[in-house]
C-alpha cells in the first residue's frame, strides 16, 4: 500500500478531523440504545455505502469529484469515509427514540437530507470536495434522500432479526 | 461480455442470498460487506492510482462489471466461503474454506484481467495479490469469530 499524505495540511484536513471528532462524541455521548451487533453494523454501513457510492460516482468514468488535495488516493481521503457512520447512526437513533411515523417519515428524511447536503456543501468549501463534471448539491440531496429511505427498511429488518435471534437464543435456554 | 458475465453473476448470486439457508446473520454480512468495500477501493484505487501498477477501463461498460463484481460478486462469494469456515465440523475444512474466499478475491481479480475490465501494468507482481488477499482472507473470518462472540452476548442480554 501506498497511501499519500497530504501536500499541506490545511482547512480540509482539519475539517475532516473535526467532523470526526464531533460525530464520534456526539454519538458516544448518547445513551446506550442499540445492542452492540447493531450499533457495529448500522457504523459499518456509513463506511461501506460511502466507498461503494464513491466507486460509482467518483472514480472513471463518471469522475463527479475528487476528495481532497489530489487525484490520487491519500491517507485523508480513507478518513473522510469514517466521518459517515456517526451521521447514519444519530440519524437511526433519533428516527427509533421519537418513534417517528407516517407522513413525519418524510419530513425526517427530507430534513436529514438537507442537513446532510448542507454538511457536504461545508466539506466542499473547505476543500473535501471538489465538484467536477457538472456535480452539485442538489444531486447529492437526491442520493441522501435515496439512501435515507433506503436504511430506514434495513434497519427494521435489522430489529427484526435481532428480536428473533434472542428469542430462539431464550427458547433454547 | 464482461458486463453480461458480470451482471448475470452477480444477480444470481444475490437472489441465492435469498433462496438458500444462511449461515451467516445479517449483521455479520452488512459488517463483511462493508469491510470488503473499503478494503477492495482502498486496494483497487491504491494500485491505480498511487502505484499506477493496475489500470481499470475507463469505459462505462467494463467499468459496470467491475462494479458488479466488488459489489456483488466478490462480497457474496466471500459469505459462502465464511458460512462454510465458521460452521465447519470438521476441522481441515476451516482453513480450506478460508483459503477459498482468498481464491475468490484473486480469481475474480483475474478474471477481470482477462476480460480487461483491469489491465495489468508493468511492475505488478500476482504473488503479492496473492499474499494480500490470503492477509484479508484470515482477517475476516477472525472478524467474523469476533462478531459471533459479540453477537452471542447481544442475545443473551
Amino acid at each position: 500500500m501506498n497511501l499519500l499524505w497530504p501536500i499541506r495540511f490545511d482547512a480540509n484536513e482539519w475539517f475532516v478531523l473535526a467532523v470526526i471528532v464531533i460525530g464520534y462524541a456526539a454519538a458516544w455521548l448518547l445513551p446506550r440504545r442499540f445492542p452492540t451487533i447493531v450499533t457495529l453494523a448500522i457504523l459499518s454501513l456509513g463506511v461501506g455505502v460511502g466507498f461503494a457510492a464513491d466507486s460509482l460516482f467518483a472514480a472513471p468514468p463518471a469522475d463527479f469529484f475528487d476528495v481532497n488535495d489530489r487525484k490520487e488516493f491519500e491517507v485523508f481521503d480513507v478518513l473522510v469515509y469514517f466521518q459517515y457512520p456517526p451521521f447514519n447512526y444519530i440519524f437511526l437513533y433519533v428516527y427509533d427514540r421519537l418513534r417517528i411515523k407516517g407522513p413525519a417519515v418524510i419530513i425526517y428524511v427530507l430534513l436529514w437530507s438537507a442537513f446532510s447536503v448542507l454538511v457536504e456543501g461545508l466539506a466542499a468549501h473547505f476543500n473535501v470536495f471538489h465538484f467536477t463534471k457538472g456535480w452539485a448539491l442538489k444531486y447529492s440531496f437526491v442520493f441522501y434522500v435515496i439512501t435515507q429511505f433506503g436504511l430506514l427498511p434495513l434497519f427494521y429488518v435489522m430489529k427484526k432479526h435481532f428480536v428473533s435471534a434472542r428469542a430462539k437464543a431464550l427458547s433454547k435456554g | 461480455m464482461a458486463f453480461v458475465i458480470s451482471a448475470s453473476l452477480g444477480i444470481t448470486l444475490f437472489a441465492s442470498l435469498f433462496l438458500t439457508e444462511r449461515r451467516l446473520s445479517l449483521f455479520e454480512m452488512i459488517i463483511v460487506w462493508s469491510f470488503l468495500q473499503l478494503v477492495q477501493n482502498q486496494y483497487f484505487w491504491d494500485l491505480s492510482l498511487n502505484m499506477k501498477l493496475l489500470q481499470i477501463a475507463n469505459d462505462a461498460e467494463k467499468y459496470t462489471a467491475f462494479l458488479f463484481n466488488h459489489l456483488i460478486t466478490v462480497p457474496i462469494l466471500t459469505f459462502y466461503c465464511l458460512e462454510l469456515a465458521v460452521s465447519a465440523t470438521v476441522k481441515w475444512l476451516k482453513p480450506v474454506a478460508v483459503l477459498l474466499s482468498s481464491a475468490v478475491f484473486w480469481t475474480m481479480e483475474a478474471a477481470c484481467r482477462a476480460f480487461n475490465v483491469i489491465e495489468e501494468r508493468p511492475g505488478f507482481i500476482t504473488g503479492y495479490a496473492i499474499l494480500f488477499w490470503t492477509g484479508i482472507a484470515i482477517l475476516l473470518y477472525v472478524l467474523c469469530l469476533g462478531l459471533r462472540s459479540i453477537a452471542a452476548k447481544d442475545v443473551k442480554g
